[in-house]
């Protein structure tokens, strides 16, 4: 019984100790424009991609815009080609790093239009 | 809609009713026919609600806002169907029907807890009718000032394209089975702390315990499949914030199953089950509460409505209420529940094994948990959101379904009381040997990442040991050496001691799906290869040691010059390698309303037995505005697109090196569409700020024009402009194809069938083995015996 209440322990600790070192390696905060300069690796940023300034590079697939929240705009590049219902994102999450006044953007996401889309952009019209 | 208000209105004060009298019919006994009465009138209430909104949605009642935003004129009468859980509201409707026959059926086989139970279900009735006469699918459109000419609009909004499919009619009725099913255990565990209670509440709950796990499973599974076929993505399972919700829920249902069969038959978990059992519940009240009020909104790809904040407020309220009055009650009742049975076992034992499986499940609902909740958790504590990727999850589940593994291949070989060592390996041998077989077969196939191969073997173990387990109960084999295997009736013997068996076998058929399921989403996820693929119209792409060749699309023929405008359109790849040739036809479909444009994908799936070929799209079809090229010599016939030019000669005019010096290359241009080839000259003019291409216009709208020349070698290289948004000019096409390989899904179809298979046998099982077990615990004496109570409660059911 001691033994196992041991073994127990130690396996518990090793897993917490797992669970910890992956949750601290995957997390990512969600920062506003203006502070890109303080943290600029790994982060999330919720931004509103202003129409006028996409463009899409066919051949490498490449997809540049500008992207603004409330503190501040920034130029996203985005390599992963154009993500579906891209034009129609009120607001896309990027995910990625910041460098030299440009966000690398190694992930996006574009709020899908799910079940639970709804009232409120029918209200619009 | 006065008729929808009125019957959700009418619902909850039957649900109302039925609660009071339920609650009363403990000093009045006769008050419990009124109970039964009030809920099934509650019940039916529900029922009418869902034939209002279904009447609305039919005959097209566009002037209500629920109606308006998820249904429209054209759609098919299926979908308009299915827009009744297209929303919020029609998904609390769908919980709220499930939640309804499920209490009909427990009003009739709660027996003695018929009381207690009902009191508490009938409350949670109460409070689902509550938030839709807030959240309410008849309320009317708000008219937009100023009013538009036509009031109220002729049609709707319409279904979201992507849910137009045979999944949105399957998945959440199911899914909400088992959400609904959660319900019930919840309300049985609180009954039994209220009663003081601890052994018959646990038969009673224990086919509502499988049925819960296996609905729920089988749902999430359905999920898994739909994003597979329809949403493009190239994956089952994203851990995204709303696949979580319900996976913590249904794995922490899965460990009270393993808790209860503890209890019946060991007499341990006494203590912890009334609690294992009530938190799935209270966890997916919790889930719908992130999901609903919008406080993950920045977090998940799926986006949100809050609800409205008298509805939130009902579902805070039961949530908040149902963890304070569960926990309350469970502490409060802790000293005076019965103690365990004393633990017996030596050794190893299926107990010990059930034990661990029970830690291992509720520690893997716990980090889930936390993990979805670490972005509102970062916000509260630091003031600043975070996200966890999803990685995380990946991580931390391979250790946890390592050791998983071990014990689900394990426990189905042991016994109750324990074994020793070598006796288990004795028994384990043979599927263990299988199991490394199957890991042989997979390294020779090519799968040799060894941290991969490993959980393959150990979950191959699992199914063997599964089906081994099956084997014997089936009695099949038994004592019979190979050469029986010759004899056809063989066969015919083995299958009738499996239908004899099939009760029995429910739980092991549920592992060695599960394990099945799980080693096809394993090597589908490690051993995917991923690319971009570029077709181009008229120039042919190499991946995946095919070529791919771009061969229309079929939307063309409806809306010319656009086909991404057709809801059916279809781009057509054709396939090749030197073998075999196929046509990929994933879906690409451009939707525009007030003037936003949305896509819509449906990917193509070409399934060998051992991999799929997953096509889909990185990005929206482009049309090309690169010219094509095409270099020739002199006298030299050549082919781009659907043109073919053949190169005459050079000429020349004017001074060489002057202003005004022309390279003219004479060509002879044809197109299978032309009646006859055209001669052209398109030539390069010496300018003052240089040398300019001069484009010549062909027949079809689309201009040639000469790129660069070099005159000593007599090459040309002639450039092909395409005119876009002319249909006469053919527009180019180019094809962001993300395409796929992915090993072994098959496995993935193959297992959870299974495991619902195995899941219902055991809820049929263990639904008859009630009133025996029931009996057992009651003897007429003494029904307050708990020793006696505890003793019998071990007799396997």
């Amino acid at each position: 019984m001691k033994l196992n209440t041991a073994i127990l322990l130690v396996l518990l600790l090793a897993g917490l100790a797992f669970t910890v070192t992956a949750f601290i390696q995957n997390t990512s905060p969600y920062v506003k424009v203006s502070q890109l300069a303080q943290r600029a690796e790994n982060v999330h940023v919720a931004l509103k991609p202003l129409k006028e300034t996409i463009q899409f590079d066919v051949r490498s697939m490449t997809l540049t815009f500008e992207g603004e929240d409330e503190t501040g705009k920034v130029k996203v590049v985005y390599p992963k080609g154009k993500p579906n219902n891209f034009e129609m994102a009120s607001q896309v999450v990027v995910i990625g790093s910041y460098r030299d006044g440009v966000f690398y953007a190694e992930d996006m996401l574009v709020k899908c239009p799910s079940k639970y889309q709804g009232t409120e952009t029918a209200q619009g019209r | 809609m006065l008729l929808g208000y009125l019957v959700v209105w009418l619902g909850c004060a039957f649900a109302l009713g039925a609660v009071v009298a339920y609650a009363l019919s403990g000093r009045k006994p006769h008050l419990i026919r009124w109970g039964r009465g009030l809920f099934w009138g509650a019940f039916l209430m529900i029922l009418a609600t869902e034939a209002v909104l279904q009447y609305a949605l039919i005959t097209g009642r566009y002037d209500l806002q629920y109606v308006f935003s998820f249904s429209e004129r054209s759609l098919h009468l299926w979908y308009k169907i299915a827009g009744a859980w297209a929303g919020q509201e029609g998904s609390f409707l769908l919980w709220a029907i499930w939640t309804g026959i499920y209490g009909l059926v427990l009003m009739r086989t709660a027996g003695g807890y018929e009381r207690w139970v009902m009191t508490l279900y009938s409350g949670l009735v109460l409070a689902l009718m509550g938030i839709l006469a807030y959240q309410s699918p008849f309320a009317p459109l708000p008219k937009p000032d100023p009013a538009p000419a036509v009031w109220p609009p002729q049609d709707g909004f319409g279904l979201n394209p992507s849910l137009e499919n045979i999944w949105m009619t399957i998945h959440p009725p199911i899914i909400f089975a088992g959400f609904a099913a959660l319900a019930v255990p919840f309300v049985y565990a609180l009954a039994a702390l209220w009663r003081n209670e601890y052994y018959e509440w646990v038969i009673r709950v224990r086919p509502w315990a499988i049925y819960a796990t296996t609905m729920l499973g089988f749902g999430l599974v359905l999920g898994g499949y739909w994003a597979y076929e329809t949403l493009g993505w190239g994956g089952f399972w994203a851990w995204d914030p709303v696949e979580n919700t319900s996976y913590f829920p249904w794995l922490l249902m899965a460990a009270g199953v393993h808790g209860v069969m503890l209890q019946i038959n060991r007499g341990r978990m006494v203590r912890w089950n009334p609690l294992l059992l009530a938190i799935p519940f209270l966890l997916f009240v919790y889930g719908t509460f992130l999901t609903r009020s919008g406080v993950l909104a920045e977090v998940s790809v799926h986006s949100f409505d809050a609800l409205a904040k008298s509805a939130l407020g009902i579902l805070i309220g039961m949530l908040a209420g149902g963890v304070l009055v569960t926990l309350g009650l469970w502490v409060y009742r802790y000293r005076q529940m019965p103690l365990p049975a004393p633990d017996m076992t030596k050794g190893f034992s299926r107990e010990a094994a059930l034990r661990w499986g029970i830690a291992l499940l509720s520690i893997s609902a716990l980090i889930s948990l936390v993990g979805t909740s670490w972005p509102l958790i970062a916000k509260l504590f630091r003031g600043q959101a975070a996200a966890l990727q999803p990685e995380f999850y990946n991580q931390v589940h391979i250790p946890w379904i390592i050791l998983t593994a071990i014990v689900a291949a394990a426990a189905p070989m042991l016994g109750w009381r324990g074994m020793t060592l070598d006796q288990i390996l004795e028994r384990l041998t043979k599927s263990w040997v299988l199991a490394v077989l199957t890991g042989f077969a997979a390294f020779w196939y090519g799968f040799r990442e060894p941290l991969t191969l490993f959980i393959v073997v150990l979950l191959a173990f699992v199914a063997f040991a599964n089906l081994g387990a099956i084997w014997r109960r089936a009695q099949v084999g038994k004592g019979k050496g190979w050469q029986a295997w010759l004899r056809p009736a063989a066969y015919g013997q083995a299958l009738a001691g499996l239908w004899q068996a099939r009760y029995s076998m429910g739980g092991f058929l549920t592992h060695f799906g599960l394990a099945v399921g799980l080693i096809g989403l394993i090597l589908s996820y490690a051993y995917e290869v991923k690319q971009q693929v570029v077709v181009e119209q008229g120039r042919d792409t190499i991946a995946f040691g095919y070529r791919w060749r771009y061969l229309g699309m079929t939307g063309n023929e409806k809306f010319p010059g656009d086909p991404m405008r057709d809801k059916f359109n279809r781009v057509r790849i054709e396939v090749a390698s030197h073998d075999t040739k196929f046509i990929v036809e994933p879906r690409f479909y451009q939707f525009q309303r007030g003037g936003e444009v949305s896509n819509v994908v449906w990917p193509h799936i070409v399934r060998w037995w051992d991999h799929d070929l997953y096509v889909s799209f990185f990005a929206p079809p482009q049309v090309s505005a690169d010219p094509l090229t095409l270099r020739l010599h002199e006298k030299e016939k050549g082919k781009v697109g659907d043109y073919t030019i053949e190169f005459k000669g050079f000429e020349t005019a004017g001074a060489m090196g002057q202003e005004g010096f022309r390279a003219i290359a004479v060509a002879r241009v044809s197109h299978p569409r032309w009646r006859e080839p055209v001669e052209v000259a398109p030539f390069r003019l010496m300018d003052r700020s240089g040398i300019i291409p001069i484009p010549v216009p062909l027949p079809d709208g689309a201009q040639i024009l000469v790129g660069q020349m070099d005159v000593s070698r007599r090459l040309v290289e002639f450039q092909l402009i395409m005119v876009p948004g002319k249909p006469e000019t053919n527009p180019r096409w180019v094809i962001p194809l993300e395409v796929y390989y992915k090993p072994f899904t098959i496995l993935v179809w193959l297992g959870p069938p299974l495991t619902l298979l195995g899941g219902l046998l055991a809820v049929v099982r263990r639904a008859r083995a009630v009133r025996e077990g029931v009996r057992k615990l009651t003897p007429e004496w003494d029904d307050t015996a708990p020793s006696l109570a505890q003793e019998q409660a071990r007799v396997v059911l």
